[in-house]
Formats: C-alpha cells, sequence, structure tokens
C-alpha cells in the first residue's frame, strides 16, 4: 500500500472534474471531516461526563430529536426559508433600484447614503420588534424585517458598482450622444453586475438572520411556525435537544441559500465576462 | 481651429494658456510633447467633452460638442481601450451605433465592413475583449472608433502601452487607412496625441511641439515627406535626421 492512497487517488481524478466539483472537493471535504472529529468528541464527552441533556444534549439525542420532529421542523425550515428568500428578493430588487437611482448624482447619493448607513447600524434585534409592529406579527412582518437587514450590502454594492466606472467610458458614451437612460442600462447596470453579486452573497446570509429574528416576535398563524418560533419555545421549555435540532435546521437553511446564491452568482458571472478563451455571445 | 485656448481649473491651476492653432480638413497632425503638457486635454477640448475657460475652439466654424452632433461626426480612441468586458468584440464595436440608434442590420453590416480594415477576423468577433491580446484590444478600440465613418479622428496616445514593432505596424496601417479614405474622397481630420517623436514624424503631416506648465503650442514642425509613408521610411536616412531634428528642438522647447 502506498503511503498516502487518497491523495494518489485524487489528484489524476480532480484535475479531469469540472473546476466548481473539484472547488467542491477541496472546500467541503477537510471542514467535514473536522465536523466529524467534533462530533464523536462531542458525544464521547456527553457520555462520559454524564452531562445532562437540557445543558448539553449528545449529538445522538439531537439526532433523535430532529427525526421525531421532522415534520414540524420541515414546516419551519420552508416557512422561514421562504420569508427569507422573499426578503432577500426585495433586497436585490430594491437595493439595485437605490443603487441606480444613488448613482445619478452626487447629491441624491450624499443625501441618501447616511440613511442607508442607518440600515446597517440600527441593532436588527432592536427594531424587529418595531417593525412586527408596523408591518404585523405574519409572514409580511417576518419579510420586513428580513428585508431591512439584507438591504444595505446592496445598496452599498449596487452604487459602487454603478460609479466605479472608468471616466473614459463616460467620455465615449457622451460622444455618441447617448441618453441617461443607456448610460445607466448599458454601462451602470452591466458594470455593477459582479458587485451586485457580492452584495447578494452578504444578503442572503443576513436574510436568514433577519427572518429567524421576526420570527421570535411574529408567527404565521396557530398551526404554522417558523424556526425563530421553534428556537424560543423550545429555549423557554428547556427542551434543549430540540433546540439543537431547530438552531441545526436554521444553519442548514443559511448554507442552502448561501451556497445557492453563491453558485447562481458564479453562473451569472461566467457569462458576464468569460475568463479568457469564453467564446460564448 | 482654436484661437487662445486656455483651460484653468477651478482649483487654479493652469493646464493650457494661450493656445493657437488652425488644422485644415484632411490633415494629419500630431501634438509633440512632454506628459503633463496638457496635450490630452486639448484634444478633450476639441472633443467638446470639456469646455475651454478662455479662448475659443471651433471645428468647421461652430463649437466642438455642436459640430460632432452634426456635420462633423467625430471619433475619439482613448489611451486604453476602454472596452466592455461584458460585451462581445462585434457588440464593443457596434456600440457608438446603437447608441446614435442605428438599425441593427445597419450596425452589423457596419461591423462586418469594419473588421477587416483592421485586421479582425469575424471569429476574433466572437471573443470577449478578455481574451484578447493588448494589441488586439487597441484594434477592436480603432475599429469602433472607424464604425461610425468619423470625418475627425482624434487619438489621444493610442499605442502608448504597445511594444515597439506592434506600433509601428499599427502606425502604418493607420497611414494606410488614412490613405484609402482620402481615395474614397472621405478624408478623415486626424489629431495624434503621442510622446514617442519617431510616431509622430511618421504620421503626421505638421507636428505641433507642445511644452508645459501651461500648456501651449511652442512651435509648428511641418514634416518633408510625402503621403502615403510606407515601413521603408523608417529606413531612410532623412527620417533619421528628421526625427532627430525634432528631438532636439522638443528637448529644446522643455528646455525653455
Amino acid at each position: 500500500m502506498s503511503a498516502n492512497p487518497s491523495r494518489n487517488s485524487s489528484t489524476p481524478s480532480s484535475s479531469r472534474l469540472p473546476a466548481i466539483l473539484a472547488y467542491v472537493l477541496r472546500t467541503i471535504v477537510p471542514p467535514v471531516l473536522l465536523f466529524l472529529v467534533v462530533l464523536a468528541y462531542w458525544e464521547g464527552s456527553v457520555r462520559w461526563w454524564g452531562i445532562k441533556p437540557y445543558i448539553l444534549p449528545s449529538p445522538w439525542r439531537v439526532l433523535q430529536a430532529i427525526d421525531a420532529g421532522r415534520a414540524g421542523l420541515g414546516q419551519a425550515l420552508l416557512l422561514t426559508g421562504g420569508s427569507a428568500i422573499t426578503g432577500f428578493l426585495l433586497s436585490v430588487v430594491v437595493g439595485t433600484l437605490v443603487g441606480c437611482l444613488f448613482s445619478q448624482s452626487s447629491i441624491i447619493r450624499s443625501s441618501g447614503y447616511p440613511y442607508a448607513i442607518f440600515l446597517q447600524t440600527v441593532p436588527i434585534i432592536a427594531v424587529a420588534p418595531l417593525i412586527i409592529l408596523w408591518f404585523g406579527r405574519g409572514f409580511v412582518g417576518v419579510v420586513a424585517v428580513a428585508f431591512v437587514i439584507s438591504l444595505f450590502p446592496m445598496i452599498a454594492n449596487a452604487t459602487a458598482g454603478m460609479i466605479q466606472i472608468d471616466p473614459d467610458l463616460f467620455d465615449l458614451f457622451r460622444l455618441n450622444n447617448a441618453s441617461r437612460w443607456q448610460v445607466l442600462t448599458k454601462l451602470r447596470l452591466p458594470n455593477s453586475i459582479p458587485s451586485l453579486c457580492t452584495g447578494a452573497r452578504t444578503s442572503s446570509g443576513l436574510a436568514v438572520v433577519g427572518a429567524i429574528v421576526g420570527e421570535f416576535y411574529a408567527g404565521y398563524g396557530s398551526k404554522h411556525f417558523g424556526l425563530g418560533y421553534l428556537i424560543r419555545l423550545t429555549t423557554d421549555q428547556a427542551k434543549t435537544d430540540e433546540l439543537f435540532a431547530a438552531v441545526m435546521a436554521s444553519t442548514l437553511l443559511g448554507i442552502v441559500i448561501f451556497g445557492a446564491v453563491s453558485l447562481i452568482s458564479l453562473t451569472i458571472l461566467s457569462r458576464w465576462a468569460p475568463p479568457a478563451a469564453g467564446e460564448r455571445g | 481651429m482654436g484661437r487662445g485656448v486656455g483651460l484653468r481649473f477651478a482649483g487654479g491651476a493652469e493646464v493650457l494658456a494661450d493656445t493657437h492653432f488652425e488644422v485644415a480638413q484632411g490633415e494629419f497632425v500630431s501634438l509633440l510633447g512632454p506628459s503633463g503638457c496638457g496635450k490630452s486635454t486639448l484634444l478633450r477640448i476639441i472633443a467638446g467633452l470639456i469646455p475651454a475657460t478662455s479662448g475659443e475652439v471651433t471645428v468647421g466654424g461652430i463649437e466642438p460638442a455642436l459640430s460632432r452632433q452634426t456635420y462633423h461626426p467625430l471619433a475619439f480612441v482613448f489611451q486604453d481601450p476602454t472596452l466592455l468586458p461584458w460585451r462581445t468584440v462585434r457588440d464593443n464595436i457596434r456600440l457608438p451605433l446603437e447608441l446614435q440608434g442605428v438599425p441593427y442590420a445597419a450596425q452589423m453590416a457596419a461591423v462586418e465592413a469594419s473588421l477587416p480594415l483592421i485586421g479582425l477576423t469575424s471569429e476574433d468577433a466572437r471573443k470577449r475583449p478578455r481574451s484578447l491580446s493588448g494589441g488586439m484590444r487597441m484594434r477592436v478600440s480603432l475599429a469602433r472608433a472607424l464604425v461610425t465613418d468619423p470625418q475627425i479622428l482624434l487619438m489621444d496616445e493610442p499605442f502608448a502601452a504597445l511594444d515597439d514593432v506592434l506600433r509601428q505596424q499599427l502606425n502604418e496601417e493607420l497611414v494606410e487607412l488614412r490613405a484609402n479614405k482620402l481615395r474614397e474622397n472621405k478624408p478623415w481630420t486626424c489629431l495624434f496625441v503621442t510622446h514617442n517623436v519617431a510616431e509622430a514624424a511618421f504620421m503626421a503631416d505638421r507636428i505641433f511641439l507642445m511644452r508645459a506648465k501651461p500648456g501651449s503650442i511652442a512651435e509648428t514642425i511641418e514634416v518633408p515627406f510625402p503621403q502615403p509613408r510606407t515601413a521603408e521610411l523608417r529606413e531612410s536616412v532623412e527620417y533619421a535626421r528628421f526625427v532627430g531634428q525634432v528631438s532636439r528642438r522638443l528637448r529644446e522647447v522643455m528646455a525653455r
């Protein structure tokens, strides 16, 4: 047997795989291994020291809690995911529109930007009750919290992408008598695609946080509940294993949404301006 | 064309002062001078991109911005290729026509006609700028300028970033293109900004020597070689001597 079989077998195959798959292998496999090691240590510690389950449930107990509550968890995951995605998409649209507006004049920008920064600096946990008060203790309220927290990165990145442009390009457009609208649609917007993608990645993660925080204060009616509600409820009832299950579902949701947005960004970027040798039109 | 042109920025720095010049229709003039002498600024004033703060610039008897929109279509070639990375070569070249509202079919026909002029194949036209070499990108930039069939061609050190061989080759091609246009009875009036003496001398009918701080045209030199010029000119003793003389004049102007 060779000294390092896994390396020997993975090197030639990874060179044949598409770049994205190779990237996934390189970035996902090591943390998953670490996760399994930590999990084993955790299980062992809980059993060895006899830690009370309401302080720290073992991974096995958490797994059982997930299995027992999977219908409720699944529904909560969908509801929270739906609110987060809705809030995030609203942010993308509104953030891009605000970016378009801000790009039109430095006066508009300097009057509006401080209020955009306000969105960034206000602690979401502090204003969430207020937002819920205004938008109602339901889906709309939760979406509003997710929207408010995820809006700033979109505004900031959209604005940057639309004003950080080679001045010669503006001259080129002026020399051909381009209208303001043409400058916006044919220069500013396409130029902002990479920074919009950067903003969207940050925004998507924040939207999940926003949706969960929103659900601390609002629900979806008596029979339907999201992950935020589940987290609060299980905390109050000291059902720590179920709390763990809810937290893990939240993390999973964040990873899935962030991963999906990242993948969509990569696809968009590779079409926007493929690196050397790209010839697609 | 220009009388007592000056430009003073709001901050107080005087970029151009009391600059006088006249360029005849169909003429090729090189603006030659050290960095910071305001040659690019002068070019932008003529393009109507920035207004002069003193004096008067006219193109065909009217103010530059009006001129380029009416009687004398103008194209500008920047120092960098300034291509849009998200567009293919073809879509970059047709951009000026698209912005001017030319119908799509006419845009494409004009692009196809301009490709061979500038040494691009239709396969190149499908590529994105990022996958082209620096020289090819500059060719695309030139094609984009030529696609509008301009009467006035303003070029701001377009070949400064290219290696010498490529620069000379593009100089020769530009001279040939201009001669062809003249034969079609569509003469170009060219203003070519450069700090390379040999390049200025090879292409121009006249050279405007510029001095800096504040910038102005110090001297006008007639280039005594017949057009169109070919690569052989570079090997002649007369050309070498002329380039040497212009270089000396430039040094004297800078020292004054």
